[in-house]
C-alpha cells in the first residue's frame, strides 16, 4: 500500500472534502491535509485500472437470486 | 512449552507424557513472563481454559479421542468473536456488543475438535492500521528481535506461537495478514483459497478479499487446522461446498510436486532486499535438489492485482465503518481512519473495473500456469525482515507486503514457511502459491521443504524455555 504522495493542491483538498462531505465525514484539518496529498496518487493508481482491457468481462463478485438467505 | 509443535503434542499428549492442563498451565506460566515485553494478549481466559483442559484430559482418560487438536491451546486473533469475552478489534471505536454473538462456525468446530481457546490476541487496529503507541492497546513486539515489529495484521498470533505462549492460533489475511506476522516470527502461516473456510464471526476489513487461516509453527500444524476448519457454511455464502479433506493424510501422498515457477517480476525483486532474495534462492535451490524442476514465471497483471486489492479493500471497508467514521472518527487511530477514508474517494464504478480487472487477472495467470506446465509458484514472503520500530515509516512497512497482496485478489492458497535468517538474524518467508482448491499441494509442498530444512523448528531468544527471558 505503498502511497506516494504529492504536495496538497487546492484541488485535490477540495475534491476531497467534497467527497468526505457527502458521506457525512469531516476530518481534522490535519487529516484533510493528508488525505489531500494521498488523493492524486490514489487516483493514478485507480486509472490505471482501466488501462487494462477488460473487453465485456463481468465482475469477480456475482450475485445469485439464490432462495436461502 | 517445551515442544512447540501440534504433532509432537498431541503424540506426547496420547502417549500419556503430558496433560492438557500441564500444557495450559505452562502457557499461562510463560504468558506471565513474555506477554508485558511481547504485548500478545488483549484478553486472556485463564479459567475457561484451564476448564477445557480439563475436559479435554477427561475425555483422552475415558477413551474419547477428538483428533490432533484435542486438548490443544490456540490463541484466536482479537476481530474474530468467540464465546468468552468481548472483541475490540484493538480498537476505541470498536461496539463491545457486537461481540455479543459468541462463537462463529469456525470457532464451534475447532472447540468441536478439542481445542483450547487461550485468549484473544493483540492485531492492528481493524486489522488494517499500523503499530500505534498513541492509544492505549499493547503493541505487539517480535520474539526474535523485541525492538523490531512482529508484521501485521495477526500480530498477537504470530508472536504468541513464535514465543511459545501457544501452539497455534487463528489469523485473518486481506493482504497478507496471516502470511507477514508468520514470516517475520518465524512461523508457517496459510491463506487457503477464499471460500473454503466460512468467515462469519469475524470483523470483515476487505469483504470479498478476506480469510480466516491458520497459523503454527510447522505446515503439519497448520494442515490439522485447516482439516477442522474447511467446509462451507450458510452463514458464509462466500464459502463454497467442497468435499471434506484431510489435509494432514495428503502431506504424505506420492503426489510430489514436479514443477514450480519462480516470480520474476522485475518490481518485486527491486522491493526486496539482496539479503532476502539470496536466502530465497537457497530455499530455491534446496527445493531443486529434491527434484523440483524451476523456471523463470512472470506473473501477468501483477500490479493490477496488488493496487486493486488495495483500492477494493478499502472500499469494502469504508463500507462496514462508514457510519462509525462519522461519529467517532478520533476515536480512530489515525493511520486507520486515513486509510479506511480513502474508501470514500473511490467511486463505484471505479470499483466495479477493480472487479472487472480481477477476474481478468485471475483468469491469465491460471492459463499462464497451464502453459508453462507449473503447479505451484514461489516467492519471498516478504521483501525484508520484520521492520524496526525506530524509524519504521509506512513506506517501508507498505514495500515488505509487496509480495502477499496479489493472491487475495486471485483467492488462490497462499502459505508461508520459514526459510532461513537474514544479516540481521531476523526470520525469512517463503511464499508458496497454488491452484485454486488445490490446498493440499501447496500444504505438501511447504511440508516436503519442511522434511528437509529445520528452520520452522528455531527458537527465537524470547521464547517461553529460553533463560534469557527469566
Amino acid at each position: 500500500m505503498a502511497d506516494a504522495q504529492d504536495p496538497p493542491s487546492s484541488d485535490s483538498l477540495v475534491e476531497v472534502q467534497a467527497m468526505l462531505g457527502i458521506a457525512g465525514i469531516e476530518p481534522t484539518g490535519a487529516d484533510l491535509a493528508s488525505l489531500g496529498r494521498i488523493f492524486p496518487a490514489l487516483r493514478r493508481k485507480v486509472d490505471r485500472m482501466y488501462d487494462v482491457d477488460t473487453g465485456d468481462e463481468v465482475t469477480a463478485a456475482i450475485f445469485r437470486a439464490e432462495s436461502d438467505s | 512449552m517445551e515442544n512447540n509443535s501440534i504433532q509432537k503434542t498431541s503424540s506426547d499428549l496420547r502417549a500419556g507424557k503430558t496433560t492438557s492442563r500441564e500444557l495450559v498451565e505452562r502457557a499461562l506460566q510463560a504468558s506471565d513472563r513474555l506477554n508485558p515485553i511481547l504485548g500478545t494478549y488483549l484478553c486472556r481466559f485463564d479459567e475457561s481454559a484451564l476448564d477445557t483442559a480439563d475436559r479435554a484430559d477427561n475425555e483422552l482418560r475415558s477413551g474419547k479421542d477428538r483428533g490432533p487438536l484435542h486438548g490443544i491451546p490456540l490463541g484466536i486473533k482479537d476481530i474474530i468473536s468467540t464465546d468468552e469475552g468481548p472483541t475490540s478489534a484493538q480498537s476505541l471505536a470498536q461496539d463491545p456488543s457486537w461481540g455479543d454473538q459468541g462463537d462463529g462456525p469456525l470457532l464451534q468446530r475447532l472447540r468441536g475438535a478439542g481445542a483450547v481457546v487461550m485468549g484473544k490476541t493483540t492485531t492492528m487496529e481493524y486489522a488494517i492500521g499500523f503499530p500505534d503507541f498513541d492509544k492505549p492497546f499493547p503493541v505487539p513486539r517480535n520474539p526474535w528481535n523485541a525492538d523490531r515489529w512482529t508484521g501485521g495484521s495477526s500480530s498477537g498470533t504470530a508472536n504468541g506461537i513464535s514465543s511459545g505462549q501457544f501452539l497455534g492460533g487463528l489469523g485473518t489475511d486481506t493482504g497478507g495478514s496471516v502470511r507477514l506476522p508468520a514470516a517475520y516470527c518465524g512461523i508457517s502461516g496459510f491463506k487457503q483459497t477464499f471460500g473454503l473456510v466460512p468467515k462469519s464471526g469475524c470483523i470483515p476489513l476487505g469483504l470479498s478479499y478476506d480469510h480466516i487461516g491458520p497459523m503454527a509453527t510447522s505446515v503439519w500444524d497448520c494442515a490439522a487446522m485447516l482439516t477442522v476448519m474447511a467446509g462451507s457454511d450458510p452463514t458464509d455464502r462466500t464459502t463454497v461446498r467442497r468435499p471434506p479433506l484431510d489435509y494432514v493424510a495428503t502431506l504424505n501422498e506420492d503426489k510430489a510436486v514436479k514443477k514450480a515457477g519462480v516470480v520474476t517480476n522485475r518490481s518485486l525483486i527491486d522491493a526486496s532486499s539482496e539479503q532476502m532474495m539470496a536466502v530465497f534462492d537457497d530455499a530455491v535451490n534446496e527445493m531443486r535438489v529434491a527434484g523440483v524442476e524451476m523456471v523463470p514465471f512472470e506473473v501477468p497483471h501483477y500490479q493490477a492485482m496488488h493496487d486493486g486489492t488495495f483500492i477494493a479493500l478499502q472500499a469494502e471497508a469504508f463500507s462496514w465503518h462508514r457510519n462509525q467514521l462519522r461519529d467517532r472518527w478520533t476515536d480512530y487511530g489515525r493511520p486507520t481512519r486515513l486509510t479506511i477514508a480513502q474508501g470514500a474517494l473511490i467511486s463505484a464504478g471505479d470499483l466495479v473495473q477493480v472487479e472487472r480487472v480481477r477476474e481478468i487477472a485471475r483468469k491469465a495467470v491460471l492459463a499462464q500456469m497451464d502453459e508453462a506446465g507449473v503447479e505451484v509458484l514461489l516467492s519471498p514472503t516478504t521483501g525484508y525482515g520484520a521492520t524496526p520500530f525506530e524509524g519504521a515509516d509506512r513506506k517501508a512497512i507498505s514495500l515488505a507486503a509487496i509480495h502477499t497482496p496479489a493472491w487475495n485478489s486471485t483467492g488462490f492458497p497462499a502459505l508461508s514457511v520459514p526459510m532461513g535468517f537474514d544479516q540481521d538474524g531476523m526470520p525469512c518467508g517463503m511464499q508458496i502459491i497454488g491452484r485454486p482448491f488445490q490446498d493440499d499441494v501447496v500444504l505438501r509442498l511447504g511440508h516436503r521443504y519442511q522434511q528437509l530444512t529445520d528452520w520452522h523448528t528455531q527458537l527465537p531468544a524470547l521464547h517461553a524455555d529460553s533463560s534469557l527471558t527469566e
